[in-house]
């Protein structure tokens, strides 16, 4: 089981609630999972996580180095993206190759998981304005696409937005609205609200303050409900 | 700079199968082909690049889902009302969303934002509306 975190715009929460569905599998579900920091513009899960420096997802297609995997707490550990986003930064990339890759991940995932006694469950965090063929490709092999948006989603910001959301919206297995604020609170089917920013912003901090909030753990439980049920 | 797909699935599943990574590594080869076709054999004037969205007249908000619009005149897009952003919104928004949003709006409101633009269909979906 493998759950894609996406989003058209950059700074919606994508990492946030990657952090907290996985949190609340592993800690208050008892369902094992692994993160994978694949969002190869910055890393950021992999900083909040305080993974150490080293292979991360990339590794493996890059330098043919085993990734290191940390351990976040019992039961929940991260594949760092240290590596990708330097490689994002160093080289030229087409981004085909860095699509074939994950793919390559969501391919070799159950043998990795299970030669290395890891959770065979996995949640990607991703990197905003996936393509949609890519998109389309990993939806044929199974994996469940949680799509993260803002009010952005909502608004008219312009014709091109519109149609762009129109199409994310329609792989989507799930629409996550963030930080909504009006209408739309009470229409779109899984929204998070704004909660107060924790002083350390260490993963685990930032999930426990999404999920004390009773709206949101009611999201997120729904979300895990729908996309990421208990085997 | 290219990656090593085949090994690095290998790596990954701790097996040297020539068939991990067969349908990716397809891929490869799917898009050499496309772009081999790509390039014609000769130079050729470059055609003229298709408008985007922003710049077709009176660009629709929603491309799939308005697929079945009829060609009446639209209000271009520095002259939408609320009727045209509400009907995009609810256009665009996921079915289930849409529904609910629809429930809270009294009828009367929808009807007059469907009566904005001239369309047989329209016309029809307006009469059922308010039968």
């Amino acid at each position: 089981m493998i759950v894609l975190v996406t989003s058209l715009d950059g700074g919606v929460g994508k990492t946030t609630l990657a952090a907290a569905m996985a949190y609340h599998a592993a800690v208050d579900r008892g369902q094992p999972a692994l993160l994978i920091d694949a969002d190869w513009e910055k890393a950021e899960l992999s900083q909040l996580a305080r993974a150490e420096h080293g292979p991360g997802w990339l590794s493996p297609f890059l330098t043919g180095e085993e990734p290191r995997v940390h351990k976040m707490r019992d039961g929940l550990y991260l594949v760092p993206g240290y590596d990708a986003a330097e490689a994002y930064q160093l080289y030229d990339f087409q981004i085909s190759e860095l699509e074939k890759a994950l793919e390559a991940w969501v391919e070799g995932l159950p043998a990795f998981t299970a030669s290395r006694g890891l959770p065979p469950a996995a949640i990607i965090d991703t990197t905003p304005t996936l393509r949609l063929c890519f998109l389309t490709r990993l939806k044929e092999r199974g994996v469940k696409d949680v799509f993260v948006a803002d009010v952005r989603a909502v608004s008219r910001v312009s014709d091109i937005k519109a149609e762009q959301y129109a199409a994310y919206f329609k792989l989507a297995d799930a629409v996550v609205v963030n930080h909504t604020s009006f209408f739309a609170r009470d229409a779109a089917p899984y929204t998070i609200r704004r909660v107060p920013t924790p002083k350390d912003l260490h993963w685990e901090a930032v999930a426990k303050a999404i999920i004390r909030n009773r709206h949101n753990r009611k999201t997120v439980e729904a979300l895990l409900h729908k996309v990421y049920p208990a085997p | 700079m290219r990656l090593d797909i085949r090994k690095g699935i290998q790596l990954l599943t701790g097996r040297a199968d020539p068939e991990a990574g067969r349908k990716i590594a397809d891929l490869d080869a799917g898009e050499q082909a496309a772009s081999a076709a790509s390039q014609p054999a000769a130079p050729q004037p470059a055609a003229p690049p298709a408008p985007s969205s922003a710049l077709r007249p009176a660009a629709p908000a929603l491309a799939a889902s308005q697929a079945d619009a009829s060609d009446a005149p639209r209000p271009a897009a520095s002259e939408a009302d609320w009727g045209e952003l509400l009907v995009r919104l609810l256009a665009s928004a996921p079915e289930d969303v849409a529904q609910k949003l629809v429930g809270c709006l009294d009828r009367e409101v929808i009807a007059r934002a469907l009566e904005r633009r001239s369309d047989p269909y329209l016309k029809v979906a307006l009469l059922l509306l308010k039968r």
